[in-house]
């Protein structure tokens, strides 16, 4: 029996219950489940003719054989000849709650569940409903009979998507719906592929920033090449010129000539060390001041278009510190650390073979506490680095206090909690003095340390000297060991400058690393792979099984409906019900986790963000306004706006005349976020602006909540006429705003609980009608 | 809201539904018990709320039940709970997230994505809370009790 499907029997399918839609939001890795559960209702054959299908077909299902096969291979084998699965699960957690993996298998006749002891089967027939829920990132799936549960099995979100297309067959198979059309409309348009970050250090990476001005870093390099050459070539006039005056004043010669030749060499050398390293100083500052600007601009450039959900888990005063003070501190580690880091590595190298082309063993006896060194510095620089995380961390958490206190100054006058946030930021202020300390007491332990060995390397080289001479040694003399002595001295010192880079480096390497990260954030609000181009839309909204979460909290549920073009929705439920976070999903602020938003009966995810934002006008519940002239803010979402337009657009919002009541009309300043201004002031600027941009789809959200009645209803009155032709969205709760609306829909905790005009709302006498009632009665009472 | 929480009683339905039986025997099914502080003081403040999310009582503490009710709800709580104790952190697959923890739990090893340090949440003076990228929240009661190796990870995070 092949083409069950029809032939199902259904014990008592007006038990079937609609099925729960599950909300998975993969806000931060979107899985796409489309592509992996093909489905194999095509084998149904009609003219009752079997079609010889093995038990192979399993393994048609994409993913399927990659599926532990002892846990798949059981499955398999039971399945008679026809019958085929239609999905799969994978339950990670058991019964018990512990990481073990059993598989769930669905076939057009039975569900299976095989663990790695035993293998169950449900006729179909059995199972009444397969329901999900889940709960703090655990998901739970049912298998409910019509007198009892059957079997539960637990699984992680990572699993939730299989979940659902498990319960979505089993609600097919059900129904004897045909499942293909499903697949189709189910189908997700693709996001733009985003490369992975590079898994390297974070002051490597800094190099694709760099890389534009490689040019004269290379000419930056050759500078202090040639600043170092000249610098050891210079040290080489050092034994002829000791022994020339030692053989002067031992009176072996009479005349000091050539000593000015000598000076003069040395002189020289000066000269040309300095103007070198201005030259390559003064490039690699400019080009260090350029690559940090680069990468501030990428970062703001890319945190711009992150998506408001990485935003809500994020504190603005950490956000700001990474691009501002962590950016700096790259370019003072560029500027001034690389350059010597460069140079002194070059000079160590050229130092040495100047060493090493004097007196082989003295070279070798100088170089002894070298290794050391390093490693000591390789030592410390592990240490130091995790201080330094601690340090920026700290400095994050103290910006994060102000950007905290400072907007929300007047609460905190209001509670009179000064002395609670002195203390706060005094505590803030104070970690940082911690960690700071921290590294402090490395690093001037491991400091002083250093200088030590490096004194210790220029010792040996007078006790191996004197050593040398005592035994006078064939080749050397007074002149050699002091040019020994500079060469080695110019060695360590240069090493200690070096050391003191371990410190910039690794607080440099923080810095990076807590910028890159900012970097390799994915949005999750993609940009489609293959746009569709649109100008102006229609106005047609549809809603399609829409579910959506915050985190692991389900926030809308199965939510469909269909809007036509020039339609006036009311949306009304209690607070928290969803209704701002619907308009939010209209938006695009968030993408549906599952189901669609369709547009003139495309995915909203298929067009260009910001070609499909420029159709929707939204005006907020709590409307934003920039530091600007009330012009410039009305103009926000289209700044070539003519005068007119603007006050047309005021006029629409009931703004206009207050405006001109402020002492400088439309050139009024107002403030950061608009304080300058009452709470409805700013709703009609922000209306004002939502209606410039002349939306196709216009959302309100308690866009007049703020305003009293009269100016609500002459508001309304104009909007009545904008209105017209749009397709408008609006929240409230005040009923009486929704008078012109098409429909009026009730939500109720991310379910549409009812929907239609007014009257016949009040008709069928359920939520909304309960609603109008204890709005009269307010009415009555205080007579509003 | 009910008041003699001491004669309250509680059965599973053959569902598996938690099912409230007040002192006057009105029963009341799909009753979820819910922690009022979770993470700060998750033993004290429990409140059971009815299928529509509307609290028939808050219990200060379990012991006000009597032992049968109070065995029947500390089993719907644990059952209800997740959130894996961490015994030991393996690898991580880069030192600063975003990055792939590998960990020993007291439910068995799992792997899991951090994708910020924000997402590690101090408890009290030595404790910690680590939500991955799915929301399942992981808990470290003592830091200071890890081996050597998972401290360090930890310890330059928070
Ligand atoms: N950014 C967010 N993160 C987590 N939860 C949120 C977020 N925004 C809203 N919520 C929750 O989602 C639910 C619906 O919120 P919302 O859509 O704003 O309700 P309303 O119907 O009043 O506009 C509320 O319970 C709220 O607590
Ligand atoms: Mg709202």
């Amino acid at each position: 029996m092949i083409d069950g499907l029809n032939s199902l029997d259904l014990e008592k399918p007006d038990r079937l219950v609609t099925h729960s839609w599950l909300s998975y939001s993969f806000q931060r890795h979107p899985l796409r489940y489309n592509a992996r559960f093909e489905l194999v209702f095509q084998t149904a054959n009609q003219a009752g003719v079997l079609n010889p299908i093995t038990a192979t077909m399993a393994s048609e299902i994409e993913g399927w054989s990659s599926v532990d096969s002892t846990l798949r291979g059981p499955v398999e084998s039971r399945l008679a000849a026809g019958e085929h699965l239609v999905a799969w699960m994978v339950s990670d957690i058991d019964e018990q709650r512990q990481y073990r993996m059993s598989l769930l298998a669905l076939s057009q006749h039975r569900f299976f569940c095989s663990t790695h002891a035993e293998v169950r089967d449900w006729p179909l027939a059995e199972i009444d409903k397969l329901r999900t829920k889940d709960r703090g990132g655990l998901g739970t799936l049912e298998l409910l009979g019509t007198d009892r549960r059957l079997g539960f099995w637990h699984y992680t979100i990572a699993q939730g998507p299989a979940a659902l297309v498990v319960g979505d067959r089993f609600e097919d198979l059900k129904a004897g719906r045909d499942a293909r059309k499903q697949i189709e409309e189910d189908d997700v348009p693709e996001g733009e592929e985003s490369e992975s970050p590079p898994n390297t250090l974070a002051l490597f990476r800094l190099w694709q920033f760099a890389r534009p001005h490689a040019f004269w870093m290379f000419i930056a390099f050759v500078l202090s090449l040639a600043a170092t050459v000249a610098a050891v070539e210079t040290a080489k006039v050092i034994r002829p010129l000791t022994n020339l005056l030692y053989s002067y004043q031992s009176r072996e010669v009479t005349s000091l000539s050539g000593s000015e030749w000598y000076l003069g060499v040395m002189l020289a050398g000066a000269a040309v060390a300095w103007i070198l390293s201005w030259g390559q100083g003064a490039i690699l500052a400019w080009v260090s001041e350029r690559v940090t600007a680069d990468l501030r601009n990428r970062t703001y450039s890319h945190l711009q278009k992150l998506s408001l959900e990485y935003f809500g888990g994020k504190r603005t005063g950490d956000l700001m510190s990474r691009i501002s003070s962590d950016s700096d501190r790259l370019t003072q580690f560029l500027s001034d650390s690389i350059v010597d880091f460069s140079a002194n590595s070059i000079l160590l190298v050229v130092v040495a073979v100047a060493l090493f082309q004097e007196n082989l063993p003295l070279a070798f006896v100088t170089l002894l506490p070298f290794p050391f060194i390093v490693w000591l510095m390789y030592y410390s620089r592990d240490k130091l680095q995790v201080g330094f995380q601690a340090g920026s961390r700290a400095w994050a958490n103290m910006t994060s206090v102000l950007a905290d206190t400072i907007p929300g100054i007047r609460v905190v006058k209001a509670f009179a909690q000064e002395e609670r946030e002195i203390e706060r930021f005094r505590t803030a202020n104070e970690t940082v003095v911690v960690a700071n300390n921290r590294v402090n007491s490395l690093w001037t332990f491991f400091w002083p340390l250093i200088t030590f060995l490096n004194a210790l390397g220029v010792f040996v080289v007078w006790a191996y000297g004197v050593r040398l001479v005592l035994h006078r040694a064939p080749d050397f003399d007074v002149g050699a060991l002091t040019a020994f002595v500079v060469l080695s001295g110019m060695f360590y010192s240069k090493l200690e400058m070096m050391s003191r880079m371990v410190n910039a480096s690794q607080r440099a390497a923080t810095s990076a690393q807590r910028i890159f990260e900012i970097l390799d954030r994915v949005s999750n609000v993609p940009e489609p792979a293959r746009p569709v181009i649109v100008g102006k839309l229609r106005g047609d909204l549809e809603f399609r099984h829409v579910g959506f979460r915050y985190g692991n909290r389900k926030v809308i549920k199965d939510f469909s409906l269909k809007v036509q073009a020039g339609e006036m929705i009311g949306l009304v439920g209690h607070t928290g019900a969803g209704k701002s976070t619907l308009i939010n999903l209209v938006c695009r602020f968030f993408d549906v986790a599952e189901g669609a938003i369709l547009a003139d009966g495309v995915d909203i995810r298929s067009y260009k963000i910001e070609q499909y934002r420029r159709n929707v006008g939204i005006v907020l519940q709590d409307p934003f306004l920039f530091y600007g002239t009330i012009a410039e803010n009305i103009a926000y979402g289209r700044p070539e706006a003519t005068r007119d337009e603007i006050m047309n657009a005021a006029r629409a919002a009931r703004a206009h005349e207050f405006i001109l009541q402020l002492a400088d009309g439309y050139d009024s300043l107002v403030g950061e976020r608009g304080q300058s201004l009452s709470g409805g002031e700013r709703q009609r600027i922000s209306i004002a602006r939502a209606l410039l941009i002349d939306p196709r789809i216009l959302i309100l959200d308690e866009a007049t909540s703020a305003l009293d009645s009269t100016t609500e209803r002459q508001i309304q009155e104009a909007l009545q006429n904008l209105v017209r032709g749009r397709t408008t969205i609006a929240i409230a709760h005040r009923l009486s705003t929704l008078r012109q609306a098409n429909r009026i829909m009730v939500i109720e905790r991310g379910r549409l609980v009812e929907i239609g005009t007014h009257d016949e709302l009040l008709a069928i006498d359920g939520a909304y009608a309960e609603l109008h009632r204890a709005q009269q009665e307010l009415t009555r009472d205080i007579g509003w | 809201m009910i008041e003699n929480l001491a004669s309250l009683n509680f059965r599973k339905d053959a569902w598996g539904q938690l099912v409230l039986i007040r002192p006057d025997g009105t029963e009341h099914s799909g009753v979820e018990p819910v922690r009022c502080f979770p993470l700060s003081d998750p033993e004290r403040s429990i409140a059971l709320l009815d299928s529509d999310g509307k609290e028939l009582a808050n219990l200060p503490d379990l012991s006000v039940l009597n032992p049968s009710a109070r065995a029947a709800l500390q089993q719907e709580l644990e059952e209800r709970e997740f959130a894996p104790v961490i015994q030991r952190i393996t690898t991580t697959s880069t030192p600063n997230p975003p990055c792939q923890w590998q960990v020993v739990t007291d439910r068995g090893t799992t792997s899991f994505q951090l994708e910020s340090e924000d997402d590690i949440r101090r408890l009290g003076t030595d404790g910690a809370v680590i939500a991955d990228s799915h929301g399942i929240r992981y808990k470290i009661p003592d830091i200071t009790r890890l081996d050597g190796h998972s401290q360090k990870i930890i310890r330059r995070l928070i």
